[in-house]
């Protein structure tokens, strides 16, 4: 068969915009999931109740595989009653398996800042909120961060799994162009060459981020 | 429909998902352990080359690989079994990511303990052997552990290439029976029944370890 140059570049336009929403639903879910890891790492510490019920969401969006999960919003949704697009699926999907990921990171980050610091705090008489938002939070950032954007570039490789429920992200595009022709060997090629230059761009960045965001 | 039937589906599917998972393993943990060290011992362009050998596995997403060589292949002669295709991608990839926690496991040897070994007249590899490699090992197992369930999760992939493992013996059964609600919450169960010795395993770990640096 060999491959066809004309037509590889053909694709490229369409697997582009194909592209576009690869990174609008990477985007939106990454905003999701720091969500989604706030609420878990607070969930966890409030109360009994709060902490089994995060906790076993926790492991069981862990231990089990991501296709399932999307499967499992995808088609049990509607028999719930509630119907909502492909795309939104993905987003959610996006959301709540990489926040379940993230309430770790960020339940860890809360931890280690030292108990003595937070005392420290209370006897100098600041209120519950300044202790959170001028002691705990600035040292808790600098120590999540570099994990964080390690999760995000992990969250970008995810989403052409988008695709298996028929979102028109950039695997998605390809394969339909694919059983158009019925030829997958450009399609394929040009996705996953794109998919590998937004992964060297934005693991770059996260470098960058890593470098100059340090724990103090 | 009755439960039975519901779970009809199941054992059928585990031996694929099982098996792919152990062929993954036999690749992935030795790839971790050969390029980790290479990555670490290599200089100049060979050290390069295994870089770029591991990122190529990394860089990507499994989802991507597996289309990519299932597909892909045959258009230069190359026909892989969707079996050898999954082992193979899902064992690289999770290998390339061992890989990478095994290096800098090595990284972290303290300098000294090498120059240590070299005023007591070993040669390098016996360094590498008997000080450098035990230590970083035992820092990985709990990584290796993490490893071992990313290998059974990521095997839900080869669902896509046509492998009956038992991601796709749900969707056969829900396309039967219209009963997503039941088949997907036992699907996201048998996942997490499977991969819960392990975690189990590493939590218990966890704590052992915590308890010996106090």
């Amino acid at each position: 068969m060999g491959f066809d140059w004309g037509y590889f570049l053909s694709l490229w336009p369409d697997i582009f915009r194909g592209s576009l929403m690869t990174l609008f639903a990477a985007g939106l879910g990454s905003v999701g999931a720091v969500l989604v890891g706030l609420g878990l790492a607070l969930g966890r510490r409030s109360g009994r109740v709060g902490f089994l019920l995060c906790a076993g969401f926790t492991e069981v969006i862990r231990l089990s595989p991501f296709l399932v999960q999307l499967y499992f919003l995808y088609f049990v949704l509607p028999v719930w009653g509630i119907v909502i697009s492909a795309t939104t699926v993905g987003v959610l999907a996006l959301a709540l398996h990489f926040g379940a990921f993230l309430g770790e990171v960020f339940g860890a980050g809360i931890d280690a800042v030292p108990r003595g610091q937070v005392e420290a705090a209370q006897a100098l008489g600041l209120r519950r909120m300044q202790i959170a938002r001028l002691v705990v939070l600035p040292q808790t950032l600098r120590l999540v961060a570099a994990p964080t954007a390690n999760y995000m570039i992990s969250l970008l490789k995810t989403t052409p799994y988008l695709a298996v429920v028929g979102v028109p992200e950039m695997l998605g595009v390809a394969f339909d162009k694919a059983s158009d022709s019925f030829r997958y060997v450009e399609p394929l090629t040009a996705a996953g060459l794109l998919f590998l230059a937004y992964s060297i761009v934005i693991g770059g960045a996260v470098r960058l981020v890593e470098r100059k965001v340090r724990p103090l | 429909m009755s439960f039975p039937a519901l779970l009809g589906w199941m054992p059928q599917g585990l031996g694929v998902t099982l098996l792919v998972a152990l062929y993954a393993a036999v690749i992935a943990f030795p790839f971790a352990l050969v390029f980790g060290v290479l990555e670490f011992k290599l200089r100049g362009p060979a050290k390069l080359l295994v870089t770029l050998f591991i990122d190529f596995w990394r860089s990507s997403s499994v989802i991507i690989l597996l289309f990519l060589f299932y597909y892909v292949g045959p258009a230069f002669e190359v026909f892989l079994s969707a079996y050898t295709v999954g082992a193979v991608v899902i064992g690289c990839n999770i290998g390339a990511y061992g890989s990478q926690a095994l290096r800098s496991a090595l990284e972290s040897v303290g300098k000294g303990q090498v120059e240590a070994g070299l005023s007591l007249g070993l040669r390098p590899s016996r360094i590498l052997l008997l000080i450098q490699l035990p230590q970083a090992l035992r820092k990985v197992v709990p990584i290796a552990g993490n490893e071992a369930i990313e290998i059974i999760k990521t095997t839900a992939n080869i669902s896509l290439i046509g492998l009956a493992d038992i991601t796709y013996r749900a969707k056969e059964a829900m396309q039967a029976t219209f009963q997503p609600a039941q088949i997907y919450t036992g699907l996201l169960l048998i996942y997490v029944l499977i991969s819960l010795p392990f975690a189990l395993g590493l939590h218990w770990l966890a704590r052992r370890t915590r308890v010996r640096e106090r």
